[in-house]
């Protein structure tokens, strides 16, 4: 599960949460400044040196790349189809490679696999960046940061209690799977028919156990006092430190810059 | 039974409201943990992360439903790193509370199998179309297979499991 | 004036005519309760499953009926306020409730931000709120606990991490919903000590409801004895657990000791009050009693008697089943050694490098009863999940029925091993009890009648007939525990394993689980038991395995077992009562404990027949 803080001592995780936030946001923007791929693996290694700065484990990222790769192909290959070669501004990403069909028809444009790969890129800095934000931010932080762009109290007492119960749940599923094995539910049944009946026996006792698990979870926090006041005492407040002004130019340099070189200079387009 | 008129002022959130909110807290967290079970189909593994919106739509109430299925979609999707990125994320999360409240509605106007048909309808095809500005009519029609089996996975389990689980007195 | 209100101060809980019931049923589930507790009580709750004692401490904080709907007459009164006015959130801050299912009711991912959750609703100030966590977490023994993942805890810190989380608004009252149940012996004594503590120093006013009742006797100030809704009995502990007769009606555990008492006590030879509740007043009466009317020949004679005993083949008592019992009875075991599980070497490591088990050599024969005991955390449930092919062997072999478990899949062996978890609500999803049973037997392949005649037989067996077309969810949790059994047996299974059938299970549920095990292993069904109680250990199993850090420390009968205290002690494990009382009788019965209660009443007349078979 990605949703764990990594513990560490890095400047990406004593940042104020809202200079992280900003962040992401410029690295958002700027991925989408650019379609040429050459851009994209800038933003990509930028990315990696800071996934590689705070130390995230390799098996996280392979285990996060490897479900991806039936996607990456088929992105790559519908952009490559379906991208006309009139979307492109330059010549060199207009020309066709191949045809998939006789006569003419679904082309292969050079530009269209560049977008393609624009496109993989683009997920992997999201990825990386998410990744990366997410593990050097603690819980605490994010729920201050959602009550400080004024979302209401009780959306982000929802969601940090279902990111609470993530693990508990997944649990449940492990044990009701086991359970249900241990009674000789086989799994390989063809079909649509077949999956649904042999995932009942899984999906049923999971609402179940969530319904059961809701009601007493609804008793507990009416026995801690949740829901007297609409606040409650922050653990921390956050604050900006120097160090938050100092990045936070930084970014905003950044996103200028990238402006500039993307809307003055007409570079990074296909 | 909302709230008993208890101490008005003092209380902010009532029994009810609390239960609410850890039914949909339950449900969000579930729909992450239902991402991981991979159902085997001719379109690749399908996930269980919509099931229990929709289930929610039938058991809590529409408004309930569309809340858990489009929390549970970007939870979801935070968990494995935004893969469409952001707004495009958004742009789903509010079509899947749409059509979670839709299945709702025409489950009590016209009875289960017609709210499967419908659901099955609006988040396999409507929602493969709805990509069209983003993906083009080549990406639709590649994402539509996919779409079609997924949804009629989760919305049939959601069903099936909504009246094996009315006959008890959890619901 | 003023004593009036010290008056009320005085006491704690007040309910007056107390009815209740549940939405959607008939039978409301409290009847008329009238009940005051005064400041500073440890009263203990007891009863049968289903006799209302959740539901009485949902009505002491208000949750019903503020979450729970349902009809409600009569009044509480909490600590001076009235239940039925105050807001939930509001009495928490007097009256603290930990529930049932510790895993439920933490809040927080770590263990200070789930402790800090009770006061920051109250908006405490930051700083009060550091000092009362570290306090609270010292108290309830989890000092230096503070940035662990609440997640990772054992069942017994989670168990106190809930009351620590309840603990932390200081309330005046703490009720507790069984809060030990899934515990080693250890363990619970742990929280009981915790509690006993508090009650020391902060005068708490404690209500707790629990099944087992040995070490509390004397903690508990008093008892209510709940019974279908009503309140039936109120008064001294001492005095409700020399009187057999009630509790056996009630559904209520007796106390090994006493059951001797109660046998001295019809025999004429002691008062109703001399009955003993422990061990040295147990102890005394023996020797007392001994020379007096015992039949006892001395020990030495004694001893070469009890050596001379061989260990009672299992298939004794075969030819005695009713008719329908041949369900279970498998094909007459020809050679009479038959293995049924043999573990070689076998090394377990769960992913994150933790072993789980290490170097299990094991061999266990068909027919035999099997009890495998250890704390928490000692692998039990690990272990037994490779005899299925849950979990495959990370090093050695498991082979079941001649099967290697690394060759076949879990479906397959699933006819031959039948598993039954500890929780039933983990498996159960069919709309009626029928078709829960039938489901295994689907997946088994089976066809029309076949299926039929087997779930007929099972449903019989198990007395489940009369809720055969019932919602499982509309039963109570033991019915759901027979169930879960029950769609087990249905496959008729040559070794069941079951992994703490009873916990949270009243006397009576036990006792009737236990009957339906004693049935199957007479009927050549090799039985493999994890359970931490120890009573029911010594009582059926024929063999006990003592598992400590994932390695067999001991293995023998229950005598043998439960003779090495020491040992013991450091895997968390205490012998039961009668044992005990039989290692201070050392000098007159010899080294080798009774187990059973009929074993020292024996010693007062001619031999009798006792146990399982
Ligand atoms: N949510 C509910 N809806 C309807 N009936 C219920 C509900 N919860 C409990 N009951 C019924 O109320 C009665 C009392 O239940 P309660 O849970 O208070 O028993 P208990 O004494 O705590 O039992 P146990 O020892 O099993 O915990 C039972 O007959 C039970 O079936
Ligand atoms: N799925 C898992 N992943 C990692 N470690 C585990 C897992 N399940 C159990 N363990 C660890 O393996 C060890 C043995 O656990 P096991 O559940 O077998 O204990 P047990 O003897 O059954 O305890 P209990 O009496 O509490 O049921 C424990 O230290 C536990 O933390
Ligand atoms: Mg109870
Ligand atoms: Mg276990």
């Amino acid at each position: 599960m990605f949703i764990e803080y990594l513990p560490g001592e890095t400047l990406l995780h004593r940042l104020d949460v809202r200079t992280k936030m900003l962040g992401f946001l410029g690295l958002i923007i700027i991925s989408f400044l650019f379609q040429d791929p050459k851009y994209q693996l800038l933003i990509v290694s930028v990315t990696g040196l800071l996934a590689f700065w705070i130390k995230i484990p390799l098996q996280k990222i392979r285990g996060m790349l490897i479900p991806l790769i039936p996607i990456i192909i088929s992105i790559i290959l519908i952009t490559g189809f379906t991208f006309a070669p009139g979307r492109f501004d330059y010549v060199s990403s207009q020309r066709i490679l191949f045809y998939a069909l006789p006569g003419e028809r679904l082309g292969a444009t050079v530009g269209g696999f560049m977008m393609g790969s624009t496109f993989i890129f683009r997920l992997f800095s999201m990825m990386i960046a998410s990744s990366v934000l997410i593990l050097t931010t603690s819980m605490d932080d994010f729920t201050q940061f959602f009550q400080k762009m004024k979302m209401p109290v009780e959306v982000s007492m929802m969601l940090t209690t279902a990111i609470r119960f993530i693990p508990t749940l997944d649990k449940k599923r492990r044990q009701i799977l086991e359970a249900q094995r241990a009674r000789g539910t086989k799994f390989n049944e063809k079909g649509i028919i077949g999956s649904i009946r042999s995932y009942i026996p899984i999906m049923v006792p999971l609402f179940i156990n969530s319904i059961m698990m809701a009601n007493s979870l609804s008793m507990a926090m009416l026995n801690r006092g949740y829901g007297l006041t609409r606040t409650w005492t922050s653990m921390r407040e956050i604050v900006f430190a120097p160090r938050d002004y100092w990045v936070m130019s930084f970014i905003v340099l950044l996103i200028t810059l990238s402006f500039f070189v993307r809307f003055r200079l007409q570079l990074g387009v296909l | 039974m909302k709230n008993l008129g208890i101490e008005q002022q003092e209380l902010q959130l009532s029994a009810w409201n609390v239960k609410r909110l850890s039914i949909m807290a339950i449900f969000i967290a579930l729909s992450a943990v239902g991402a991981l079970i991979k159902i085997p189909s001719p379109v690749g593994s399908i996930g269980m992360d919509s099931a229990p919106g929709f289930f929610c739509a039938l058991a809590f109430g529409g408004l309930t439903g569309a809340i858990v299925i489009a929390f549970g979609h970007l939870l979801t999707a935070a968990v494995v790193g935004f893969t469409l990125t952001i707004p495009v994320h958004l742009y789903v999360a509010l079509q899947m509370a749409l059509w979670a409240a839709a299945y709702r509605w025409v489950n009590e106007k016209l009875g289960l199998i017609p709210a499967v048909i419908v659901g099955i309808v609006l988040n396999g095809v409507v929602s493969a179309f709805a990509m069209l500005p983003m993906l083009g009519m080549g990406g639709v029609l590649a994402l539509l297979p996919f779409l079609v089996v997924g949804a009629t996975l989760n919305v049939i389990i959601s069903a099936l499991a909504y009246k094996a689980i009315k006959g008890s007195r959890l619901i | 004036m003023e004593t009036l209100e010290n008056e009320i101060r005085q006491v704690a809980i007040c309910l007056k005519n107390l009815s209740y019931r549940y939405p959607n049923t008939v039978e409301p589930s409290l009847k008329n309760i009238s009940l005051d507790v005064e400041k500073g009580k440890f009263i203990l709750i007891m009863g049968s499953t289903g006799a209302g004692k959740t539901t009485l401490s949902l009505c002491l904080n208000g949750l019903i009926p503020q979450l729970l709907e349902g009809k409600l007459t009569g009044g509480v009164r909490v600590a001076g306020k009235d239940v039925g006015k105050t807001a939930v959130q509001s009495l928490s801050k007097v009256l603290g409730l930990v529930l049932q299912d510790p895993e439920t009711q933490i809040i927080g991912r770590r263990v200070e931000e789930d402790t800090s959750f009770g006061p920051r609703n109250f908006l405490v100030p930051l700083e009060e709120i550091k000092q009362r966590v570290n306090q609270t977490l010292e108290k309830v023994r989890l000092q230096g606990y503070n940035h662990r993942l609440s997640e990772e805890l054992s069942g017994g810190e989670k168990q106190r991490l809930a009351i620590a989380g309840v603990l932390v608004m200081e309330p005046e009252i703490l009720v507790l919903d069984e809060p030990t149940s899934e515990l080693d012996p250890a363990g619970r004594s742990e929280i009981y000590a915790t509690l006993a503590d508090l009650r020391r120093k902060k005068d708490l006013t404690i209500i707790l409801v629990e099944h087992s009742s040995e070490e509390l006797i004397y903690k508990a100030d008093e008892v209510v004895v709940l019974n279908q809704g009503e309140l039936v009995w109120r008064g001294v502990p001492s005095e409700l657990f020399r009187n057999l007769p009630l509790l056996r009606q009630w559904g209520i555990k007796p106390l090994p000791v006493s059951q001797i008492g109660w046998y001295f006590y019809e025999k004429g030879w002691i008062t109703l009050a001399e009955i003993p509740l422990d061990i040295p007043s147990a102890e005394g009466l023996l020797r007392k009693l001994l020379p007096k009317y015992g039949h006892w020949q001395g020990h030495l004679q004694g001893q070469a008697q009890r050596q001379m005993q061989v260990p009672v083949p299992p298939d004794q008592g075969f030819g005695s089943g009713q008719s329908k019992d041949g369900l279970f009875r498998h094909e007459l075991h020809l050679s009479k050694k038959a293995i049924a599980v043999q573990l070689k070497d076998l090394n377990y490591q769960y992913n994150s490098d933790q072993t789980a088990l290490r170097g299990i050599n094991l061999m266990i024969e068909a027919g035999e009863f099997v009890a495998l005991i250890g704390r928490n955390g000692a692998g039990k449930t690990t272990l037994a999940k490779h005899f299925n092919g849950l979990l495959k062997p990370t090093s050695g072999e498991v082979i079941i029925e001649g099967m290697n478990t690394l060759k076949y899949d879990t479906s397959d062996l699933s006819k031959i091993v039948g598993y039954v978890f500890q929780n039933p609500d983990h498996q159960i999803f069919s709309a009626t009890v029928e078709k829960e049973l039938e489901f295994g037997l689907k997946n088994a392949g089976f066809k029309g009648k076949e299926i039929k005649e087997r779930v007929e037989q099972v449903l019989w067996y198990t007395g489940l007939e009369r809720y055969r077309s019932l919602h499982p969810f509309s039963l109570g949790k033991g019915e759901r525990q027979m169930i879960a059994v029950a769609s087990i047996l249905v496959l008729k299974p040559k070794v069941l394993i079951i992994d703490e059938p009873t916990t949270g299970s009243d006397w009576t549920g036990v006792q009737t689980m236990m009957a339906l095990i004693c049935k199957l292993h007479t009927a050549g069904t090799t039985i493999i038991m994890i359970s931490h109680d120890m009573d029911l250990v010594a009582q059926y199993a024929k063999r006990v395995i003592v598992l400590k850090e994932g390695g067999i420390l001991l293995d023998g009968t229950p005598k043998r077992v439960f003779s090495n205290e020491q040992i013991l002690l450091d895997s968390a494990i205490v012998p039961p009562q009668l044992c005990r009382l039989s290692f201070q009788l050392e000098d007159i019965l010899g080294p080798e404990p009774f187990i059973e209660a009929s074993e020292f009443t024996a010693m007062f007349e001619s031999r009798e027949q006792s146990g399982c078979l």
